[in-house]
């Protein structure tokens, strides 16, 4: 009883463990491999940078050769844009379906969660249509629409599920303080709701700062292309320059660090304790 | 401050009705409780006068001016509910300004702004904070209170709107027994100050007749009597309304009528077959009616010296110190119980041979509605309080 006790909990983090190096070596690789020279990364692909093998190339190519900073600027802005709009959008959506009964509220939230099941690049087509009909082809506004409605399905759903969850007492105090329904949502949902808020970021985040479809069909410009576009550049048929492609994989990999970090930091259990008993 | 009047109000879910046209008059400054058993619908009147629920049908006027359609907030009403309800992300002083930060007026239904001035709101918090001795939590978190000052802070939450009407949903259900009646003190001491109107709801017996200056019965949806605390504990209208003020409750037992006479009663009864002679105006009763006759456990005692008697094997005896609670042995039925002297040496599986006066003994008819007593002595009729 008492071996199994312990046996347990080292189990499983042997499990956990196993699985974070598993997740973790590739990137591993790729942060390691990025400082070395192209000689070091062909001939001993695991070995840590040395004194002979470690380069700053890749660094430097990425730098010089390419509008690195464009593309940066690009995925930020859209990744940002649009993560506002699917947080922003996607609470208010999800509060009303909540709180308020209208009728078609159930069909309203099982139709937004339809999106959820079904892949958005199914649309591909009829996408690409819609963004040439309105003009907006090689523009980072296509890349925002496309991603808010995107990310929107599962942030209603699971926003919705954690609004529901906020005691009535509170919104009904807040009622009898005389506070308005616009009010209520700023000051006391939204807030209440922060870690969800956290966690739906990230989900939306990661999708949307990886993605390589929708950029390279909707806006492939040079001024246009984001971070996972710009790579390609570095990908060839017949040679592939590793160093700037890791190079530049190690640099995309900063910014949504940062930002997880940022996010992460709100996700802060009992956060309602206190509010109710 | 405002009188409130409801008539003829209704609620419905649905096809379920849970308020069957509830009519009562509340004073300015008046102090009442709805107290009613869970599920009476109680709560939901009390939520119907908020403003959180709609009103099916009756006419709810506060200040005579009705208010079916208005938003709690237009009714200028202050609300403490069961759970505190204290925003957990504020402090306790954000707690009691935030109603006060904001206007309906402004665009955007006071998302921006609107209000009162900062100064004006710090006055009225502070006021009600050194009122509670909430002064030192002002800065802390609704999680770092306990739970009788966070009971505080929404009391103060209600205080700082100035309202019309206070209600109180429940508000010390969850305070232990000891903190319960410190609150209670309190809230008696705040109406006191404020000559505010307050409407109070409790399952607590206890908690309404200390509190109330009128007490509303309510029972599935109907008011079953309405009065001052000790005319419902002297002047039951009912068997619901006996049984439910008082503890511990009521004694009820059966019986048939074997006689009328003008201002009495004969009543043969099913425990002992023993006839009392009730003095009771006899109404519309007949020989052979059935009848319940009630009677309170503080108003019987062990011995044999007054009019009504009987004699039972005690179950179970309760020693309070002050006072020592026989329950006897009664068939299937509730077991009796009768309020003895603290000192009594009676035991358990003792028989005893107990008396009332009867003209403590209230009867009850087939429907369950109180017969009027004749009795004059002054021990069981309520006194008259001067206002």
């Amino acid at each position: 009883m008492r071996l199994s006790k312990r046996v347990g909990p080292l189990g499983v983090h042997a499990v956990l463990m196993c699985y974070t190096v598993i997740a973790l070596f590739p990137i591993y690789l790729v942060i390691m491999n990025s400082f070395k020279s192209k000689k070091g990364i062909f001939r001993d692909p695991l070995a840590l940078p040395t004194g002979t093998t470690f380069d700053l190339v890749g660094f430097e190519k990425v730098i010089a050769r390419s509008s690195f900073d464009v593309y940066f600027t690009n995925s930020i802005s859209v990744t940002v844009i649009s993560l506002i709009f699917v947080l922003l959008l996607g609470a208010m959506a999800a509060w009303a379906l909540a709180e308020y009964d209208f009728p078609g509220s159930d069909m309203m939230a099982l139709y937004l969660a339809i999106g959820i099941m079904i892949p958005i690049r199914l649309g591909s087509v009829s996408l690409l249509k819609m963004i040439v009909g309105m003009g907006l082809v090689n523009t980072l506004t296509a890349l925002i629409l496309v991603y808010t409605a995107q990310g929107l399905p599962l942030a209603i759903f699971i926003l919705r599920e954690f609004i529901a969850q906020i005691p009535n007492d509170l919104k009904e105090a807040a009622r009898c303080d005389g506070v308005s329904e616009y009010r209520i949502f700023w000051s006391i949902i939204l807030p209440l709701i922060r870690p969800a808020l956290a966690t739906v970021a990230v989900f939306t985040m990661i999708p949307i700062w990886n993605d390589l479809w929708f950029p390279l069909i909707l806006a492939p410009s040079q001024e246009t292309a984001t971070v996972t576009l710009g790579i390609q550049q570095f990908i060839g048929q017949y040679v592939t320059d590793w160093n700037a492609v890791l190079a530049s994989l190690t640099l995309a990999i900063v910014p949504i660090l940062i930002l997880y970090v940022i996010f992460s930091r709100q996700l802060i259990r009992g956060l309602t304790s206190g509010a109710v008993k | 401050m405002a009188d409130i009047k409801l008539s003829g109000i209704k609620k419905s879910y649905g096809k379920a009705e849970v308020l069957h046209g509830i009519d009562i008059d509340i004073k300015d400054g008046e102090f009442v409780v709805f107290v009613g058993p869970s599920g009476c619908g109680k709560s939901t009147l009390l939520r119907l006068i908020a403003g959180l629920e709609t009103i099916s049908d009756g006419e709810l006027q506060i200040d005579g001016e009705t208010v079916n359609d208005m938003t709690p907030s237009q009714r200028k009403i202050a609300m403490v509910f069961q759970s505190y309800a204290l925003y957990p992300h504020m402090t306790v002083y954000k707690n009691m300004a935030f109603g006060l930060t904001l206007g309906d007026k402004g665009p955007l239904g006071g998302l921006l702004g609107g209000g009162e001035n900062k100064k004006l709101i710090d006055e009225k918090v502070q006021k009600a904070a050194k009122s509670l001795k909430l002064e030192d939590y002002l800065h802390r978190y609704p999680r770092e209170l306990s739970g009788g000052q966070r009971q505080r802070v929404a009391i103060g939450r209600a205080i700082v709107r100035d309202p019309n009407v206070f209600l109180f949903d429940e508000p010390l259900s969850n305070l232990d027994a000891a903190l319960r009646v410190n609150t209670r003190l309190e809230i008696a001491k705040l109406h006191q100050d404020l000559e505010a109107t307050i409407i109070y709801v409790t399952h607590d017996q206890v908690e309404a007749m200390t509190l109330a200056d009128k007490i509303v019965v309510v029972n599935g949806g109907h008011v079953a009597q309405c009065g001052s605390p000790l005319e419902l504990y002297h002047h039951p209208a009912n068997k619901f309304v006996a049984g439910f003020i008082g503890s511990p409750s009521m004694n009820f037992l059966e019986g048939t009528i074997t006689a009328v006479h003008a201002g009495s009663l004969d009543v043969l009864l099913d425990y002992n077959n023993s006839t009392a002679s009730i003095p009771i105006h006899p109404d519309e009763t007949k020989v052979g009616d059935k009848v319940t006759i009630g009677i309170r456990p503080e108003h019987m005692k062990e011995g044999n010296d007054q009019s009504f008697k009987l004699s039972a094997k005690v179950n179970v005896v309760e020693r309070l110190g002050e006072a020592s609670y026989l329950y006897l042995e009664n068939g299937d039925n509730d077991p009796l119980c009768v309020k003895t002297d603290g000192h009594s040496t009676t035991k358990s599986g003792n028989k005893v041979e107990l008396c009332a006066d009867f003209s403590a003994v209230h009867v009850f008819n087939a429907e369950g509605n109180a017969l009027a007593r004749t009795t004059s002595d002054e021990k069981y009729i309520a006194p008259q309080l001067s206002a």
